[in-house]
């Protein structure tokens, strides 16, 4: 620290003060000037001892002044630290400034700022020790400035700064800015890789990438793409696409003539020349141009272009083709020929370029060849480029999309053939092993020749502008006359297919590449655009940069077009995808059409074709029948959905029956008992969990029974047994009438089978039968005698199965009447036919047969037959016991039909005798006869004329008296069932019988029905009970049930 | 939702047995259709076969309540009839007691019933056996357990308990939403 006392002082002394520690407390101070005397002058000694509360001594420091040099103060500090001295170990340090030396200094100081001020040599860092207060970072030096103190207690200067690219000057206060400051440690910095490494380099030079990278591209690859356009035209629509052709040839056959060989024949390269001179001929202007361009100057190509511009010009109005004027040009000058041999090259392989161009050659003057060669590229490339414009607007007149493509192909074809054509002239080696990047080369090889061999740019630069001009007209056209321009082009198309024909094997190739082409185009149209403006900045000619320039111009709007016309292609794509098989084929159908009319004047390129076509076609349909046949086998074995499951079995050995492979049975032939085979699988899962339900029952009852009791459990449910009707389910309880009855028909009925009961019951079979269930319950010997009665009825039911129909009829008839009983009751009070009772109470059982026909039929002979009873017993008189009785009640009867059961008892047995029914069956035919008759009369009879049948009923009635008289005793059980029916009828009856005759019959009963009512009245009482009893029961069960509707509302 | 494990149906029937003895075989074995118990949050419930069926389809915690609700299991495994179980044991009760109309209230709200509150009981009722508390209209109030045997009943004072209380239909707005 700066504070301590450190005075320098010229002889090398150094005074300081030492603090001792760690003194044991015998030491004196002589003892410690003793000690530090030997290192310097030892001053102002001051000894302390502190003492604890007994005046113990706890320790003992001192102070001391050391005046001596530096080393011998170090040394000091290395001989007393830590040392031993009489049993305590020293501890030196620096001591701190005494308090009173530090006031002393400050007070010196104050005046020393002023010192410094005065002093000259103020550019020093001023010394912190100038600040009065404590130096907080910041606060300025007082009477400096620009001086401020620094984080660590430095002052620094603040500095005015100039950034590097600002004119203002900011100002720099390093003690707000060092704060900020941040100490970089070495790794931090530390670069993991040397400079060197930072650098890259790609081991093989060679490769695709670097040579990309570095703006070369293959030929090879560009040839390709050449021929990827081709292609590129097929996706267009086929439909479109041959309906073009088709156009383009019917309007080309008059115009064949004129151009065939022309356009056709590459190999007669004589043809066009004389043509095109011919045609000149036609044109006075152009023949003049033509004659002046002969000379060989090289001045001439140029205004020859111009001078075919304008013939172009001329011939648009005159409805003239541009290969027309184009072969004018030709025609005017070798290189217009070599334009045409190139034109019909260009869209072929390099190759074929190459002997097209020896072909040419020949025929050209070696001079002209020359200078040929020079303008030949561009020429070449206008002219392609004019017919792949030609033929891009031809396709307008068609379609819109076509055009585009093809437009864009052709252009970008005839860019390519730009750098082709030369690189084939010149070098004369085949291309397509080449690379683009050795085009390019050459390509600036020969234009440097071109420049060598032409004295001006002049002649280059014209043909460009030529060129341009010829587009626009081009364009023009398209918008203006469309048919024109069209039927030219169709033309130009005939010429381009045969090499595209010729191509096609290459296509084939190509057009796996499709997608990558249009960017690798553009790249070559760039780069051959690169090519040109080097060129052109080279030569500095300020023309034919113009001409470059437009010429970028109207590649970047054809790549534009190019642009669009891939994202409509591809749209079309996706739609013509569905809608056509393949590519190939497309493109090869347009192929073969053309080749068809253009055969005969192709002869070199025909062979090819046809065998590409079939090639073509042969590929096709393999791959027709191949992709036809897979999708056969593929339906042959998929599975079909039909076919599976017990459904699916059954349908297929139906199928399989059936004979005929062509019909196929479907789903809709399974038939629907697969919904009963469901049912039952859903039945079986129901019964499943029944039977898991059912277990768990029998688990909670085994538990039951530990938890009650075996015996009381059995002794309950022995209970349970017997009054089982008397637990209901509240939460099941509804009024259902179908159940109603069919338990009343149980009950009643117990031994009838329940699936003989016939569903129209009647109101009365219903009433009766209740009653009758009534009665039956009331004794056990009742049941014991319906069992027998069963029995018999069972015996009758055969029995009247084997009788005719007319007899069964009647059986039914008799026992169907409800009002038998009432009939039984006035038997018994007679008693005459115990046995017919029985067994018209069998045949009461029988009721639930009847149909409503019979009851028509037997109305007619239950009166006939109720009078024969009357007649054998008191008739009339019965009759009106059965009435009055009828009026009473109906529930007495019942309970006297019971009674009457019981008392007849004893005798059933005897009825139960088959001879008993076998005498019915006997009786009955005879009946029958006389009945019969009646009945037969009366079917088609209605109701209304009853009473006029009822008279005819009384002559028939007459006459089986008679013959029931003798028979009477046998025969009373029909003559009661007969009688039962009569009852119903008894109104009608009642109005037939005098008053006295009724008086009489009643008296005759009066007292056993007295009896009778009796009996039944004291029955009555005890049912009354009984039931009072059961609806108690029934009562509370009603209430809780309420309760619990109460309960769930809530 | 599961069936009662052997040990719960014990304890479970002891406990019913109390009230409607051998009665509980007409819980089981009914002849108009398949019931059963199942145990759900360890509550007890009587439901048909049709009702397990649908209930069976919702998921245990969405289930809130099925069929009807007989009583819950206490977590040290004992069982606790619910009023919800009264319609289905009142028919079959064994002992019965009726409470005069002044008792009834008192019953209702919870209180035990004293002797003077008493107004019919069952011959022979034991100490502590579960009773079915009716009003003198023989509507059933709720579960009671007999603190006193029938005989006892009739020497005690008129302020001593009768009847313990269990279960009353007041719960049912006292208690409503626990009960499910």
């Amino acid at each position: 620290m700066s504070d301590l006392d450190t005075h320098h002082t010229q002889t090398g002394l150094v005074t300081k003060r030492l603090f001792i520690g760690g003194l044991s407390s015998d030491i004196s101070k002589d003892d410690l000037i003793e000690r530090f005397s030997k290192f310097g002058k030892v001053d102002n000694v001051k000894l302390t001892t502190r003492l604890d509360d007994q005046g113990v001594p706890v320790k003992s420091f001192a102070h001391l002044d050391l005046e001596g040099e530096q080393s011998k103060l170090k040394k000091c500090f290395d001989t007393y630290q830590n040392t031993k001295w009489k049993g305590s170990c020293l501890k030196l340090q620096y001591a701190k400034e005494s308090f009173l030396d530090k006031l002393k200094k400050e007070r010196e100081k104050e005046d020393v700022p002023k010192k410094v001020d005065a002093s000259p040599a103020a550019v020093k860092p001023p010394d912190i020790s100038d600040i009065k207060g404590p130096a907080v970072p910041g606060t300025p030096l007082p009477g400096k400035t620009d001086w401020v103190v620094g984080k660590y207690g430095r002052v620094l200067p603040i500095m005015n700064l100039k950034k590097s690219n600002k004119l203002k000057v900011v100002k720099h206060d390093p003690s707000k800015l060092c704060h900020t400051a941040k100490i970089f440690k070495d790794e931090s910095l530390d670069l993991s890789a040397p400079c060197e490494k930072l650098t890259w380099e790609i081991d093989t030079p060679d490769s695709d990438i670097t040579k990309k990278r570095k703006g070369d591209f293959l030929v090879t690859q560009s040839v390709e793409k050449v021929k990827k356009h081709n292609s590129t035209m097929s996706p267009v629509p086929d439909s479109i696409c041959r309906n073009n052709l088709v156009q383009k040839q019917n309007i080309n056959m008059p115009m064949k003539p004129a151009y065939s060989a022309k356009n056709q024949s590459p190999s007669v390269l004589d043809i066009p020349e004389f043509k095109g001179l011919q045609m000149l001929s036609t044109n006075p202007v152009d023949l003049k141009l033509s004659l002046i361009e002969d000379s060989p100057s090289l001045d001439v190509p140029g205004t020859k272009l111009e001078n075919k511009s304008l013939t172009r010009h001329k011939n648009m109005p005159l409805k003239k083709n541009d290969f027309k004027s184009s072969s004018t040009g030709g025609t005017t000058t070798d290189l217009t020929i070599f334009e045409n041999t190139s034109d019909s090259i260009s869209p072929t392989k390099t190759q074929q370029k190459e002997s097209n161009c020896s072909n040419s050659s020949p025929q050209n003057k070696t001079s002209q060849n020359k200078r040929n060669l020079n303008v030949s590229p561009l020429g070449v490339g206008a002219q392609s480029e004019d017919n792949g414009n030609d033929s891009a607007s031809s396709a307008d007149t068609d379609e819109i999309i076509a055009r585009h493509k093809k437009k864009c192909n052709l252009s970008m074809q005839s860019s390519l053939e730009n750098k082709l054509t030369p690189v084939a002239q010149f070098k004369a080696k085949p291309l397509p092993s080449r690379s683009l990047n050795s085009s390019l080369s050459d390509n600036s090889l020969y234009t440097s020749e071109c420049f060598t061999y032409s004295p001006g740019l002049s002649d280059y630069s014209l043909p460009n502008t030529s060129l341009a001009k010829r587009t626009l007209e081009d364009s023009d056209l398209d918008s203006n006359d469309l048919e024109l321009v069209a039927k030219k082009l169709e033309q130009k198309e005939t010429v381009f297919k045969p090499s595209i024909v010729k191509a096609s094997p290459m296509e084939t190739k190509a057009e796996q590449k499709v997608g990558q082409i249009s960017t690798t185009v553009k790249e070559n149209c760039e780069s051959v655009v690169k090519v040109m403006d080097c060129e052109i900045t080279e030569k500095k000619d300020k023309k034919a940069s113009d001409n470059i320039k437009r010429l970028k111009a109207i590649r970047e709007t054809s790549k534009l077009k190019l642009k669009q016309q891939m994202v409509i292609q591809k749209a079309l794509e996706h739609v013509d995808s569905k809608d056509f098989g393949s590519v190939n084929r497309t493109v090869f159908a347009s192929d073969s059409e053309d080749d068809v009319d253009d055969g005969p004047t192709k002869s070199f390129s025909e062979a090819s074709e046809i065998k590409t076509s079939k090639k073509s076609k042969d590929t096709m349909e393999l791959f027709g029948s191949s992709s036809d046949s897979e999708s056969d086998y593929e339906e042959m074995f998929k599975s079909k959905p039909h076919f599976e499951g017990k459904k699916g079995e059954q349908l297929m050995k139906m199928e399989r029956n059936f004979g005929d492979s062509r019909f196929k049975l479907d789903a809709k032939f399974v038939d629907t008992d697969s919904e009963e085979e469901e049912e039952k699988n859903h039945i079986n899962e129901k019964s499943s969990q029944d039977n898991d339900l059912e277990e768990e029952k029998a688990a909670s009852l085994r538990i039951l029974e530990n938890v009650i009791g075996k015996s009381k459990l059995d002794k309950f449910s022995e209970k349970l047994k017997r009054n089982t009707k008397y637990i209901i389910d509240m939460n099941t309880v509804r009024f259902d009438p179908t159940k109603v009855l069919a338990q009343k028909e149980v009950q009643t009925k117990q031994n009838l089978t329940s699936g003989k009961i016939p569903l129209t019951l009647t109101d009365r079979a219903n009433k009766k039968s209740s009653l009758s269930q009534a009665d039956m319950r009331k004794s056990n010997r009742e049941e014991e005698t319906n069992k027998t009665e069963s029995v018999t009825k069972q015996k009758q039911l055969e029995s009247t199965k084997i009788e005719t129909c007319t007899t069964e009829t009647k059986n039914k008839s008799k026992i169907s009447d409800p009002e038998s009983d009432t009939l039984l009751k006035t038997k018994d009070t007679s008693d005459n036919a115990k046995n017919a009772a029985k067994s018209r109470v069998d045949k009461s059982l029988l009721n639930l047969f009847i149909s409503k026909e019979s009851e028509k039929d037997e109305n007619n002979t239950q009166v006939f037959s109720l009078l024969d009873q009357f007649g054998n017993i008191s008739g009339d008189s019965s009759n009106e016991s059965d009435i009055d009785t009828k009026a009473q009640a109906i529930k007495p009867k019942a309970v006297l039909t019971g009674l009457f059961k019981n008392s007849q008892d004893p005798k059933t047995k005897t009825t139960k005798t088959s001879t008993n029914s076998a005498l019915n069956l006997s009786d009955q035919p005879r009946k029958g006869n006389n009945t019969m008759s009646d009945s037969e009369d009366l079917v088609n009879n209605t109701m209304s004329d009853l009473e006029d049948e009822m008279d005819d009923d009384d002559l028939s009635e007459e006459d089986s008296i008679s013959e029931l008289a003798d028979e009477k005793e046998v025969k009373k059980l029909g003559l009661y069932e007969e009688t039962d029916q009569a009852l119903i009828n008894a109104g009608r009856i009642d109005i037939r019988y005098t008053r006295e005759e009724w008086r009489k019959h009643w008296e005759e009963i009066r007292p056993t029905l007295v009896k009778l009512y009796k009996r039944k009245h004291k029955e009555a009482v005890k049912n009354k009970r009984v039931q009072n009893e059961r609806k108690r029961k029934q009562d509370f069960l009603k209430n809780v049930k309420n309760r619990n509707w109460r309960h769930i509302k809530k | 939702m599961r069936p009662l494990t052997q040990e719960e149906t014990n304890t479970f029937f002891d406990k019913l047995s109390k009230y409607i003895g051998e009665n509980i075989k007409l819980l089981i074995d009914r002849q108009d259709g398949t019931y059963c118990f199942r145990l759900h949050k360890d509550r007890v419930y009587y439901m048909s076969e049709e009702q397990l069926k649908i209930g069976s389809s919702a998921a245990g915690e969405c289930l809130v309540s099925i069929g009807s609700c007989f009583g819950k299991f206490t977590k040290s495994g004992k069982f606790h009839l619910h009023i919800t179980a009264l319609d289905y044991l009142a028919p079959y009760a064994k002992h019965k007691v009726w409470l005069k109309s002044s008792a009834e209230q008192q019953f209702l709200y919870g209180h035990h019933i004293m002797k003077s509150g008493l107004g019919r009981i069952t011959e022979s009722t034991e100490q502590y056996q579960g009773v079915i508390v009716y009003n003198m209209n023989d509507l059933p109030l709720g579960f009671g357990v007999a603190a006193k045997s029938t005989l006892a009943c009739r020497n005690c004072d008129p302020m001593t308990i009768v009847v313990f209380h269990q279960a009353d239909t007041g719960q049912y707005i006292r208690e409503e939403d626990t009960l499910t």
